[in-house]
């Protein structure tokens, strides 16, 4: 469906690959050297991840701090990047569609593949933020969506701040879809703003050949838009003023 | 070792978790900074699992990387729990949208902004757009009703504090006054 005031705030196309994948610190510059056409600014940010030790006392998880390369494009409405095994393709808001964002996933993952061998995918995801904004001073999440916090008659009705979550399995668990909808900050007086986050991750590290990767990610992207179609009704489609 | 440890209430995606503040080098020694400013800006509000939860949420130590939903949520903790104005938010968020590593240190710039103005000042995160070139920033302005005569020196001070953090990053963050009074 298309609208003319689209939702989209954020799309996401994650992979964390498998450490037999080769990885060196040259990586995210050779990938910068054949991607600055497109993305021509090049940034880099402190980012921190989990690191799992086996000890004799059992697991042991830290945090600890790498530099991601960022690579955006000319006017920062996408940007692709690139950590310790980990490629990120972001598209900001004005959101192009599905038919934009898939050959900039392609061309990002060819590329990285073309620099270094994959040889595993522990994870990968396809994330859509969604922001939405309703007018009213009083408003019935109901009347905008089938997916919304819901409290018994013996709770205070009215609430400020909350977050909702909840997750999907597909694929006989393979695969996995966390829904969220939580708080965020209205920008025009007497609206309510909201969050809604639809994540489509593989929960199966490895179930899915490096090969099958961009097809996996379509398989994603049509569980993503479906449930986003789930979650919203008509009244809040026509806020975002269907065009076809 | 100084630790946040958690358990994510939200699925096995966020498992135990633990902050290795030791890991970080001395340029980036700031963040330690951060992290326990927002621990002791959340100890009366939260527990101290959900406060260590809440940290990682918005200062985004685990997430896979900085998305909207990130900002958002921290730009929501700004203005409920620390009383930040906004007049301009989409602006704020568009601008820190599109300069991601400047995220953490607005956050912390915020912080110290905060910290030393809080009680008796109205703190507004907006961006100001430059009239005579294509110049625009985040700006913190810092506003009180009776201004107090050594203000210039405690918002240097701030500046001093996480302008060290800033090296070679895109985008600019700047906290003044403009003498004016506080917004209604």
């Amino acid at each position: 469906m298309k609208y003319k005031n689209p939702p989209i705030v954020e799309a996401i196309c994650e992979f964390r690959f498998s450490k037999e994948t080769k990885w060196d610190p040259t990586i995210p510059g050779s990938v910068y050297e054949k991607v600055k056409d497109q993305f021509p600014h090049k940034e880099s940010r402190l980012e921190q991840q989990v690191v799992l030790k086996t000890e004799e006392t059992g697991f042991n998880q830290n945090l600890v701090a790498s530099q991601r390369a960022l690579m955006l494009s000319q006017d920062r409405s996408s940007l692709i990047q690139v950590g310790q095994h980990l490629l990120s393709i972001n598209h900001l808001k004005p959101y192009s569609g599905w038919e934009n964002f898939r050959p900039k996933i392609k061309m990002a993952y060819d590329t990285l593949g073309g620099i270094t061998k994959i040889n595993g995918i522990d994870r990968m995801a396809l994330v859509y933020i969604d922001r939405i904004e309703i007018p009213g001073k009083r408003i019935e999440l109901e009347d905008y969506f089938k997916f919304y916090p819901q409290s018994g008659p013996e709770l205070p009705h009215d609430h400020t701040n909350f977050m909702i979550g909840v997750e999907f399995p597909f694929k006989e668990k393979r695969d996995s879809c966390r829904l969220q909808l939580t708080s965020a900050m209205a920008t025009k007086k007497d609206h309510l703003a909201l969050l809604l986050t639809t994540e489509y991750y593989l929960a199966k590290q490895k179930s899915v050949a490096p090969d099958n990767a961009l097809g996996w990610m379509e398989d994603a992207h049509t569980q993503v838009r479906e449930l986003f179609n789930g979650c919203i009704t008509e009244k809040l489609e026509d806020l975002f003023e269907r065009l076809d | 070792m100084t630790g946040y440890a958690v358990i994510s209430s939200f699925g096995n995606y966020l498992p135990l978790k633990t902050l290795d503040i030791t890991s970080f080098g001395a340029p980036d020694a700031w963040r330690i900074s951060l992290y326990k400013r927002l621990g002791l800006r959340l100890q009366n509000t939260f527990t101290e699992s959900s406060q260590s939860e809440f940290i990682i949420d918005i200062a985004d130590i685990v997430r896979n990387s900085i998305n909207a939903a990130t900002i958002e949520s921290s730009l929501l903790f700004l203005q409920y729990y620390l009383g930040f104005r906004f007049t301009n938010p989409e602006g704020v968020i568009d601008y820190l949208q599109k300069h991601r590593s400047l995220y953490d240190i607005t956050l912390y710039a915020c912080i110290l902004t905060e910290e030393k103005f809080g009680s008796h000042a109205q703190i507004s995160l907006e961006v100001y757009q430059d009239p005579e070139i294509d110049d625009h920033y985040l700006t913190i302005y810092v506003r009180q009703n009776e201004y107090e005569p050594d203000i210039i020196e405690k918002i240097d001070a701030v500046c001093k504090e996480y302008e060290s953090a800033m090296t070679g990053e895109q985008g600019y963050i700047l906290v003044t006054t403009d003498f004016h009074p506080p917004l209604v």
